[in-house]
């Protein structure tokens, strides 16, 4: 794959921000080698919001990870600017908070800043937590929080270094589902103010369609990407949202590709061949 | 949800006073209970002092003799405090080294099991032999008893760290260092704790086996004395005191605990207590 394709590929001509380059990856389950992703290739723009969206064991998850640089690719390439790169390139919000639940919810804020450098980390930590609502908590510890207030503590642990990427592994899949659509329209906001690049992974097609700039969709056994979708909905995206049509066809469209291809029913649990 | 507030606060700690109240009241009742059926026993059996003693005959062989049975109880106490101390301290070493290389986990765990597995007490003629008649074999008994819960329990919450939090520590290029003080360890607390609550009762009988078997001094010397001239009473005051001081010791071991992981949610606190 030439880079001259990717950056058609992200349908901007602007330099990606994170290029992945045919990546595939295999790894053992017991003594069977599993297919995790092949194949697997697609930019991000700076500012841009990305949902990859797709059934469990579709190597989403994997996918996040390999970005992160958490997880080798089997082959294929990461290219990624060097904004992205180092301690505070990248910020990463997990399905659960992972907070230290015997630090108080400032002390969690400001993690980070005890391995990398931040300015100012204390009155940034303090806005961070204001923004999400959560300034009067500071001193609660983890535990006499709901689940949704733990993840928007774990949002603001993300963002205090002020990384440039965040990436986000179905963080509002534990939630209810009023507490998640909440979220969304938080995350939004972030989003839109801070001017962050987001990767997202969701199950929920709602919340892809909901959520996107565009949307990888892809399809387990092994995972590689169906389709990858420009979602055009007027922003800012509220309430109103759902009842537009293009709203439904997104989702429809999705929805067949992902739920109404015939091997996809039953889905074992863990990744699939 | 959310922080209590000052007045529901104030509830909470009243009510859980009360409980704590209710729980001293019912134990101090039940001793009661038993010293009467102990007294009822005694009169209606007629029992020989020599065989059962009664409640008011052990307590006058107490209050005669509290001066002797204080000192033998103080050198019992140093001798399993410094086993249990080497256990935490060689246990605690033992768990780091198992979580951390799993080859040396498979080298040295099945031999921890066998060791665990041995009828210790048998190895007691040994350990006089080998560190001599005073304290320091019994030191080496106690320390044998008491070392395995520790490096079970200890090596269980060193490795039961959400592995999320351990690929957010890898984001942020925290070194194993930093990940171990501000995540394997403060994490293992609870599971050290329930290894210490194991281990110390079972460290002051190793120092009473030890006694038993050849000594020169301690409450476990003393019984054998007492016993051997057939001062039943006496034998009975023994062990009675030696198991007030043990709950007195694991009582404090329990308000450490508390002090320690304040942080845990109260539920979690209340089960174990």
């Amino acid at each position: 794959m030439r880079e001259g394709a990717l950056s058609t590929e992200t349908g901007t001509g602007t330099a990606t921000l994170v290029a992945l380059e045919d990546v595939s990856k295999r790894f053992l389950q017991g003594r069977r080698e599993v297919q995790a992703l092949q194949g697997v290739t697609f930019g991000v723009v700076p500012g841009e919001l990305v949902v990859i969206v797709g059934a469990s064991g579709c190597g989403k998850s994997t996918l996040l990870k390999i970005v992160a640089g958490l997880v080798k690719p089997t082959s294929g390439a990461v290219r990624k600017t060097s904004a992205v790169e180092g301690a505070r390139g990248i910020g990463m919000v997990f399905q659960d908070p992972v907070l230290l639940p015997w630090r108080s919810v400032l002390k969690n804020v400001l993690l980070p800043t005890e391995v990398i450098q931040v300015p100012d980390a204390r009155a940034r930590a303090m806005e961070l937590l204001e923004h999400v609502g959560l300034d009067s908590f500071e001193q609660a510890l983890p535990h006499q929080l709901s689940g949704g207030m733990q993840q928007r503590v774990s949002i603001c642990r993300a963002l205090l270094p002020d990384p440039p990427l965040l990436l986000m592994d179905e963080p509002f899949g534990a939630l209810d589902a009023i507490t998640r659509e909440k979220l969304n329209l938080l995350l939004q906001r972030i989003w839109s103010e801070t001017h962050k690049t987001i990767l997202f992974v969701t199950h929920s097609i709602e919340e892809a369609v909901f959520l996107a700039d565009r949307i990888v969709v892809m399809t387990p056994r092994p995972g590689r990407i169906a389709e990858i979708i420009e979602d055009d909905l007027p922003r800012p995206r509220g309430v109103e949202t759902f009842k537009s049509p293009l709203f439904a066809d997104l989702s429809v469209h999705i929805r067949s590709m992902i739920v109404g291809r015939d091997d996809a029913d039953e889905p074992p649990a863990g990744p699939a061949e | 949800m959310a922080v209590a507030t000052a007045s529901r606060q104030r509830r909470i700690t009243s009510r859980s006073v009360w409980i704590r109240v209710r729980r001293i009241l019912g134990g101090v009742l039940f001793v009661g209970f038993l010293v009467g059926v102990w007294q009822l026993v005694v009169s209606l059996g007629h029992m020989k002092s020599y065989l059962l003693p009664g409640p008011a005959g052990v307590w006058n062989a107490f209050v005669d003799n509290i001066t002797f049975l204080w000192k033998a109880c103080v050198v019992t106490l140093v001798e399993a405090m410094a086993g249990f101390g080497i256990s935490i301290v060689v246990g605690v070493a033992i768990a780091v080294v198992i979580v951390y290389s799993a080859f040396l986990r498979r080298m040295i765990l099945p031999s921890l099991v066998a060791l665990n597995a041995t009828p210790k007490v048998a190895v007691a003629p040994i350990l006089i032999l080998w560190l001599g008649l005073g304290t320091n074999s019994k030191i080496g008994m106690s320390f044998l008893l008491s070392f395995f819960p520790i490096v079970i329990n200890a090596a269980r919450g060193l490795a039961d760290v959400d592995p999320d939090l351990l690929d957010y520590f890898r984001l942020i290029r925290a070194n194993p260092l930093q990940t171990f003080v501000k995540v394997r360890l403060p994490n293992s607390l609870p599971a050290m704790f329930d290894g210490f609550k194991i281990a110390l009762p079972i460290a002051i009988v190793g120092a009473v086996i030890g006694e038993f078997v050849a000594s020169t001094g301690g409450i476990g010397y003393q019984i054998i004395i007492a016993y051997s001239t057939l001062n039943t009473e006496l034998v009975f005051a023994a062990v009675i005191f030696i198991a007030v001081v043990s709950t007195v010791l694991f009582e404090l071991l329990v308000a450490l605990e508390h002090v320690l992981l304040r942080w845990r949610p109260s539920e979690q606190r209340q089960a174990v207590a």
